[in-house]
């Protein structure tokens, strides 16, 4: 189950999915996918309606964290086995898929995350000096209170095996959600691993974390990266909310 | 204390009881929430009586002027009624976000279906 949340992804939306619908992939893998609009203001519903592409249009605008979570929410309600979070801005290479799923399928982890960084992907692409140093810092913070090896930490770029998809319907970040769901993943207990994937220059629509906005980024990723790793592990949070 | 902040008291007391019981009654404030307010309410009104309280708590707690204790335990109150606030916000943000999730996946769900439905009768 390939999840593409889209903010106002007009430009790319439908090309991402023909990438999606074009590639073949190895026997044993079939591969569904569902975009996630978050009430984008531009065409983007009515394109994936004209190109008859599934499109779970939320009713209001959720956020980054809310988006990917209504993926999981429905990925775990028709009992999909894998639930990959694919970005609708053309940013991910769709033939890195086998490679992300394979330790999933394998039972050797239950979550990975597709990295720019272990080595360098057929394109080259490794993003802009300032936006590595950052990467760097949170990988580096999570690496402390985890313990757990993930370099390309902000990576949009994940699948989630059975057991983790169920847990992130439950329980999402909410905004900038990345780094920080992987410090809830590994409070689960659930095992992490980081693959290399192939990655493009976006070819359209805007990052969820802009130039201005980063400083604040990192402290907000910071304190909910620290909060995180300090809450206990094992329930579900999910289960307070109803009370 | 003087007779003026207490007659000030007496008449903010009332005051915010009659608004909290008004809109209790209009439907715009839960009863569940509106039991601080006749709480603060109600000590007004027990500091205006029985201006002893806190003049023995200045003493015990080296506060010089009543007054200021007043100040003090009025910001306390607004800090915790404040952050009881924030509380409430998050778990209902948690709350509207679930329920939106929910509500379009089942409207994905159910177009789905009314189109695969509408397909299967093109076919007959």
């Amino acid at each position: 189950m390939l999840v593409l949340p889209a903010y106002n992804e007009e430009e790319t939306i439908v090309r991402t999915v023909k990438q999606i619908r074009d590639q073949e992939f190895p026997t044993g893998l079939e591969v569904d996918y569902v975009v996630v609009n978050d009430g984008s203001f531009d065409r983007t519903e009515a394109l994936c309606q004209e190109n008859n592409i599934p499109c779970i249009s939320l009713v209001q605008n959720l956020g980054i964290g809310g988006a990917v979570q209504s993926g999981y929410l429905y990925a775990s309600l028709m009992g999909f086995d894998a639930a990959v979070q694919f970005d609708g801005d053309g940013q991910h290479d769709i033939r890195s898929l086998p490679a992300l799923l394979a330790p999933i399928a394998r039972g050797e982890a239950d979550f990975t995350v597709g990295s720019r960084f272990v080595e360098k992907g057929a394109s080259g692409f490794q993003s802009t000096f300032m936006r590595r140093l950052g990467i760097s810092y949170l990988s580096f913070i999570i690496r402390l209170l985890t313990g757990e090896q993930v370099a390309d930490v902000t990576s949009g770029y994940r699948a989630a095996g059975r057991k983790a998809l169920e847990y992130l319907a439950q329980d999402y970040p909410v905004d900038y959600p990345e780094p920080e769901s992987l410090v809830m993943l590994h409070k689960q207990g659930l095992r992490i691993r980081e693959i290399p994937v192939n990655m493009f220059q976006r070819e359209g629509g805007q990052s969820s974390i802009h130039s201005l906005k980063s400083a604040y980024y990192m402290i907000k990723v910071t304190i909910a990266v620290l909060c995180a790793a300090m809450r206990k592990g094992g329930k579900s949070h999910g289960a307070a909310a109803a009370d | 204390m003087g007779l003026l902040l207490r007659i000030e008291m007496i008449v903010m007391a009332v005051l915010v009881g009659f608004i909290i019981i008004h809109n209790v009654n209009r439907k715009r404030l839960r009863i569940q929430y509106s039991f601080v307010w006749l709480l603060i309410a109600l000590s007004l009104l027990a500091v205006a009586f029985f201006p002893g309280i806190v003049i023995w708590l200045c003493s015990i707690m080296s506060i010089e002027t009543p007054v200021n204790l007043i100040y003090l335990l009025g910001i306390f109150a607004l800090l915790l009624i404040t952050f009881y606030q924030t509380l409430v916000i998050s778990r209902q943000a948690d709350r509207i976000t679930r329920l939106t999730q929910i509500v379009s996946i089942e409207k994905f769900l159910a177009e789905r279906e009314k189109e695969e439905h509408d397909s299967k009768d093109e076919k007959m």
